[in-house]
């Protein structure tokens, strides 16, 4: 009945593990797999700009509200010595214990003031304001500071650097938002490319996908062979993108412009790492989500149309 | 024996025109009991291969009733659908072999898109393969495999489920009298498991070879039991 050379058993390496169902096509893979790694490169470089960005402004901003100085604009330099004195008295009841406060004398003062009015000697009966640095944790009062000082009849102007440290950070937020928008833009780009090569794949494989359905295969089930293939492209293109851009950004913070990436210590760069692989893992979600969206929709329109 | 009306298929007035060209088939009314062994025959072009589409849901028919293991298939959903083409088997003229799969994996498709475990079913594939007589080539690619071995593959593929209704466009067309009557007994085995078979055909010898129920259609129309005296 059967011929003796009929039966032999099949390479048990071969029966292992099952083939893939969609053939594997290099050349469309190849192409594909190119833009989803300059996709997933720019996206990484946006979210480590904006972390770099967002750090440095952090870091900008503490610096410069911890230091503050106050103005005395004295009448005479006679009055220097008292008027300074009372300054220093409401300021040291104002502030906290640990606040540093620095009293500039005469000539250092007038070396303020030099960028201005040149390096004529100054006469020596010209008030030159004086002036009290403040390095503090604490922000200080103002407001209260003010009235108080003018309570005491001192003319006084006070900078806490909050006028600059404000438009610091709305530039930086600006930045960062637009590093967000670009997040965006990229993943939007991520989900059309996906579904434009699920529905390539779909055509391509039509012969495929009607032995599929005449053996029963729901659309689940062949929106599943997708979802499986672009889940691994956008992961392979995710991780090959975010590691050029993590070596990149470890070259800009070695480089010349060191400190520029913001790096604090290790923390910092281990967040950025973690930041790259939740990057990596939200692009393959948004390719393979997309290729099961796509792949179900083009079904029913095709079932529909027939 | 069987209840009159457990019947596997039953056709109603079907109609079925591709498109908007004339009608291919008419008012046909077909009905297979389960269990049943039928001859589809007819010439060229009569229609057989798209009354074949009918019964394994491949096409739905512009008028008419197609009822398919009780189900009305016009009132289906495409889930449900699906689980009713699991319980069919389906040898085409072109095999529709799947040519970067092993024959092992073509053979074995069914089942893995019913969900089953792999290791639940490689012996029952290789004991198949073996049995149609390509156990040697269980590893090849369709493309290297000659007409007949195809064939016997998609065949295969075909049975592996043990489906309720086995369906053949010209089962026999590629292999030589011996390997045919081999697959004709395969198709029988599986009759007297219980599945009702329908097999369009030309070969007369086949039919020859086979006794059973013939319906003839031509010009659209369906004839009963007139086939083989009619053609031969
Ligand atoms: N997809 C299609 N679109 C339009 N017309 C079709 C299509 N398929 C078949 N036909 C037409 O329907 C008629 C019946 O074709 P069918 O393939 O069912 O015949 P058949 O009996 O199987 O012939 P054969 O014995 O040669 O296989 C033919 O006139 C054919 O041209
Ligand atoms: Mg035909």
């Amino acid at each position: 009945m059967i011929e003796a050379t009929d039966i032999s058993a099949p390479t048990p390496a071969k029966m292992a593990a099952p083939q893939t169902l969609l053939p594997a096509r290099p050349e469309q893979g190849r192409a594909l797999l190119t833009v989803l790694v300059v996709m997933a490169f720019l996206a990484a470089l946006a979210l480590l700009f904006a972390r770099g960005a967002d750090r440095l402004s952090d870091r900008w901003t503490a610096q410069l509200s911890s230091s503050s100085t106050v103005q005395i604009l004295i009448m005479t330099e006679a009055e220097r010595f008292a008027q300074m004195s009372a300054a220093q008295d409401i300021l040291i009841r104002a502030l906290p214990n640990d606040a540093r406060m620095t009293s500039l004398s005469r000539a250092e003062s007038a070396r303020l003031l030099r960028p201005w009015l040149g390096d004529t000697g100054l006469p020596d009966d010209l008030p030159v304001p004086g002036v009290i640095r403040i390095d503090s944790e604490v922000r200080l009062p103002a407001e209260s500071l003010e009235t108080q000082f003018e309570a005491a009849g001192l003319r006084t102007v006070i900078d806490d650097h909050s006028r600059f440290s404000g438009q610091l950070k709305r530039t930086v937020g600006r930045l960062v938002l637009f590093g967000i928008v670009l997040l965006g833009l990229i993943g939007l780009a991520a989900t059309a490319v996906s579904m434009f090569a699920t529905r390539a794949g779909l055509a391509a494989q039509r012969d495929i996908i009607h032995v599929l359905v005449q053996a029963g295969a729901t659309d689940g089930f062949i929106a599943r062979l997708f979802v499986t293939q672009a889940a691994r492209r956008g992961f392979i293109g995710a991780g090959i993108g975010a590691a050029m851009a993590a070596v990149l950004w470890f070259l800009i913070s070695l480089g010349p412009a060191r400190g520029s990436v913001g790096w604090r210590g290790l923390t910092d760069g281990a967040l950025d790492g973690v930041a790259l692989i939740c990057l990596a893992i939200l692009f393959a979600l948004i390719c393979a989500s997309s290729a099961g969206w796509a792949a179900m929709r083009q079904l029913a329109y095709e079932r529909r149309r027939a | 024996m069987i209840p009159s009306d457990d019947n596997t298929l039953e056709l109603h007035r079907v109609g079925l025109r591709y498109d908007r060209g004339p009608e291919v088939l008419s008012n046909i009314d077909l009905t297979l009991p389960a269990g049943s062994f039928t001859f589809l025959t007819g010439p060229s072009g009569a229609g057989k291969s798209s009354l074949l589409k009918l019964c394994y849901l491949s096409l739905m028919p512009t008028r008419g009733l197609i009822n398919l293991f009780g189900q009305d298939v016009s009132t289906l959903r495409q889930n449900q659908l699906q689980v009713l083409r699991r319980r069919i088997g389906v040898v085409l003229q072109d095999f529709r072999l799947i040519d970067h799969l092993s024959v092992f994996e073509n053979v074995a498709l069914p089942l893995r898109v019913a969900g089953k475990p792999r290791d639940s079913y490689i012996p029952d594939v290789t004991e198949l393969l073996n049995w149609v007589g390509l156990g040697h080539r269980m590893n090849a690619l369709p493309p290297t495999l000659s007409g007949g071995e195809k064939q016997r593959c998609a065949i295969a593929r075909a049975v592996i489920a043990k489906p309720d209704l086995l369906i053949a466009d010209e089962p026999t067309g590629n292999v030589d009298p011996e390997i045919g009557g081999r697959l004709l007994r395969l198709f029988g085995e599986m009759n007297r498991m219980g599945a009702t078979v329908l097999i369009a055909t030309h070969d007369h010898g086949l039919i020859g070879e086979f006794p059973a129920r013939t319906v003839h259609l031509r010009d659209g129309e369906l004839h009963e039991g007139l086939g083989s005296m009619v053609v031969a």
